[in-house]
């Protein structure tokens, strides 16, 4: 399993990296940031497997959605 | 009887697919976008991203570049002072509305901008050679309306998006007037798009849109609550949210998301042809009246709106007269102060501005009350 959590500044941006992602089969859920860690009121995605590529391709197509903490047991 | 010929401020009637999206909007997005993650909520910021989407992609914006405003002069404000808060130097065009001219002249008159202002010929190649001319090394940005809200004169606004890209300059368009007629694409040059959603979008009044390639830094004009990054108290920098500090107008934008479909649904090459076609029976009624007067010249290009004048009357009684007969159609300056003194009528014109809506025997009948009351 590659799961993980993917941080996104805005609404906006969390819904285009959903979109994208699940355009090339990653999949995914979107939902809000349960802590303020991340500048409070963000959103983020549970990415459920490929982590690795959803980050490479998010970063390819100019999303901010970025890797900052892995979720408590994922490998 | 009443006949709406004064579309160019705003279309009356709407269509029927945006009257329901007002409706279901009220009944359905009570929540606030982008704001908590409840369902109401949730569905609310499900329903501005897919306006956003609509619009979006209809001028070749990302959803994420486009910005919901109360209108284009709004979009317009953002657009111009955001892009010169630093200073620097910028271009308008003689035929500016209010709306980019005054935020302009405000930034020149505070010092904090330097201003030229190009003038506008009928030829578009001289047109485009005042805008050539004025280039310096500090030009910052073009503002150019992509057609004139007072003739409907339709600038060279491609070839003015050639020219600043290759200066690197930022080309500021005000589609107010041509969007949902003309074909617009903001890659075509266009670095800010500006416009109203309540004219030829057929969304309701108190909307606008801003545009952007992404390429050109736009600081806030206002600060405050985005929905995002809460936690820090500088503005947030991404696009849609820096500009759109405060709660967003979902009615509106689900407004302007409907009447996007509707003109897609029609297409703009039929919508101009509809309405040049208006606009051809009402010059055909006007043809061969000395008294009357219409601004326009062979040598341009117009979207169907017509600006016209009477031998001896002020515009704004002959407006009054018409309107006692039945006809809305606006006279006046139309808020376009330079575009009056590049026409060289200090009293206005009237304006005739027909809309998808309207129908040839209305304008042959309007022009056969121009030729009477003009015969008085």
């Amino acid at each position: 399993m590659d799961n993980c959590i993917l941080s996104c500044p805005s609404y906006t941006y969390a819904v285009k990296a959903a979109r994208l992602l699940r355009s090339r089969g990653i999949s995914c859920e979107m939902r809000r940031s349960e802590t303020v860690s991340h500048g409070g009121c963000s959103w983020e995605l549970l990415v459920r497997h490929d982590c690795r590529r959803a980050a490479v391709l998010l970063d390819r197509s100019g999303i901010p959605c970025t890797l900052p903490f892995r979720e408590e047991g994922a490998s | 009887m009443t006949v709406n010929f004064d579309n160019a401020a705003t279309t009356f009637p709407k269509p029927p697919a945006v009257r329901r999206a007002v409706l279901q909007a009220m009944e359905r997005f009570g929540g606030n976008a982008g704001r908590g993650g409840h369902t109401l909520a949730a569905a609310t910021s499900e329903a501005l991203y897919s306006a956003r989407e609509e619009a979006g992609s209809f001028f070749g914006a990302e959803p994420e570049n486009t910005v919901f405003t109360l209108n284009c002069t709004h979009s317009l404000n953002l657009a111009i002072q955001g892009v010169m808060a630093d200073g620097g130097h910028m271009i308008i065009s003689s035929m500016e509305h209010n709306s980019a001219a005054r935020p302009a002249f405000a930034l020149a008159s505070a010092g904090r901008t330097d201003l030229s202002v190009a003038e506008v010929f009928p030829d578009a190649e001289r047109t485009l050679g005042s805008f050539r001319s004025l280039i310096r090394n500090d030009t910052k940005a073009v503002v150019c309306t992509l057609a004139s809200n007072v003739t409907g004169q339709i600038m060279p606004w491609q070839e003015i998006g050639a020219l600043c890209r290759s200066r690197g300059i930022c080309f500021i368009a005000d589609g107010a007037q041509a969007c949902g007629i003309l074909d617009v694409d903001i890659r075509d040059g266009i670095n800010i798009l500006c416009t109203s959603g309540h004219k030829g979008l057929y969304g309701i009044t108190g909307t606008g849109l801003l545009l952007s390639d992404g390429r050109f830094s736009i600081r806030p004009l206002m600060q405050g609550g985005t929905g995002s990054a809460s936690g820090s108290l500088e503005q947030p920098e991404l696009l849609p949210e820096s500009l759109e500090s405060g709660t967003v107008g979902i009615i509106g934008a689900m407004s302007v998301k409907a009447g996007v479909q509707f003109v897609r649904s029609i297409g703009t090459e039929k919508i101009r042809a509809h309405e040049g076609a208006v606009c051809r029976r009402f010059l055909e009624g006007l043809s061969g009246d000395s008294r009357i007067r219409v601004y326009r010249s062979p040598e341009s290009r117009y979207l169907p709106v017509v600006s016209f004048g009477i031998e001896g009357m002020a515009p704004e009684r002959a407006a009054a007269l018409l309107s006692e007969e039945g006809y809305c159609l606006r006279a006046g300056l139309h808020c376009a102060a330079l575009a009056h003194r590049t026409l060289g009528t200090p009293e206005g014109t009237v304006r005739f501005s027909p809309s998808v809506f309207s129908r040839q025997e209305d304008a042959e009948k309007l022009a056969r009350t121009v030729r009477r009351i003009a015969a008085v």
